[in-house]
């Protein structure tokens, strides 16, 4: 046993976990972003 | 996204897909170990990720401590926000460690997790922190008093970063020491050293990124929260 398997199952891992942290910020950003727009233009629909 | 926070974006998309060619680099081009001094020679190339995943960890509680003693000494909004981003980001960093440490120990040492080691068993309990920190944000309502609260249990968590780090001088059992500074136990291959040295660059900057791109989330959220919070009260009036 070299081990390769065991270092192959590891990146995997890791890699994963700084791909899926990227992923949830950045739809999270949009998420928010949006939900902000929708209020301020529907705020500033009401003062109209 | 908006262009405010485009050298977040930025720093965060460059570290993870340097890091991609690194951790390919790391498995297929990295020097090798010595086959008869170790049982798994390959599964020491976990290192060159486990090692700046720590070191990111370490950093994160860092930034967790400054987060919770703004808070607690000025009521601060931005020592919230830090708090929030350093639990989220020492929940991922310390999850790479406790998730690929027991992979390298099982090939390594025939077993997952000593529990009589300190090293491990610290760093367990740090990442348990983070992980509570976490979900205990986003299960419980947002009051000063949720705020106190969650600040003390990182403090105390921050406590366990110097415990964890000095554990291998103190307390040596299967962890291996220091391995970046010079000792006669570490004997790294200078090319080998120079390779992880290189690794944890690339982290601080995934680490840079990821506090921008956070940081940011966490201020939306507020004027979110503001801003739904003015539309109430002028409904009520």
């Amino acid at each position: 046993m070299t081990g390769i398997v065991e270092a192959y199952a590891a990146y995997t891992m890791m890699l994963g976990l700084l791909l899926y942290h990227t992923k949830t910020l950045f739809s999270e950003i949009k998420s928010l972003e949006s939900s902000l727009e929708e209020l301020d233009s529907s705020n500033s629909n009401e003062e109209e | 996204m908006r262009g405010q926070e485009s050298l977040g974006v930025k720093l965060t998309l460059f570290g993870v897909s340097v890091a991609t060619v690194a951790a390919l680099y790391a498995l297929f081009a990295a020097p090798s170990v010595n086959a008869e001094a170790f049982t798994a020679p390959d599964a020491y190339r976990i290192l060159y990720f486990h090692v700046p995943f720590a070191w990111s960890s370490f950093l994160s509680f860092a930034m967790l401590f400054i987060g919770a003693v703004m808070w607690y000494i000025k009521r601060s909004e931005v020592g919230w926000i830090w708090f929030q981003t350093a639990s989220d980001l020492g929940l991922i960093f310390g999850l790479g460690v406790v998730t690929s440490g027991p992979i390298w120990g099982s090939a390594e040492w025939g077993t997952p997790w000593d529990w009589g080691d300190l090293r491990l068993n610290t760093f367990g309990l740090l990442t348990a922190v983070a992980m509570f920190l976490v979900l205990s944000r986003r299960s419980q309502p947002d009051t000063p008093a949720t705020r106190d609260t969650l600040s003390a249990i990182g403090l105390f968590g921050f406590a366990l970063v110097p415990i964890t780090a000095l554990a291998t001088t103190w307390y040596q059992e299967r962890h291996p020491g220091v391995l970046v500074i010079e000792s006669e136990d570490s004997g790294l291959d200078p090319e080998i050293k120079t390779l992880l040295l290189l690794s944890f660059f690339i982290f601080c900057i995934i680490f840079a990124g990821f506090v921008r791109l956070s940081n940011h989330r966490y201020r939306l959220a507020a004027q979110l929260e503001q801003l739904k919070s003015d539309l109430d009260k002028g409904a009520i009036q």
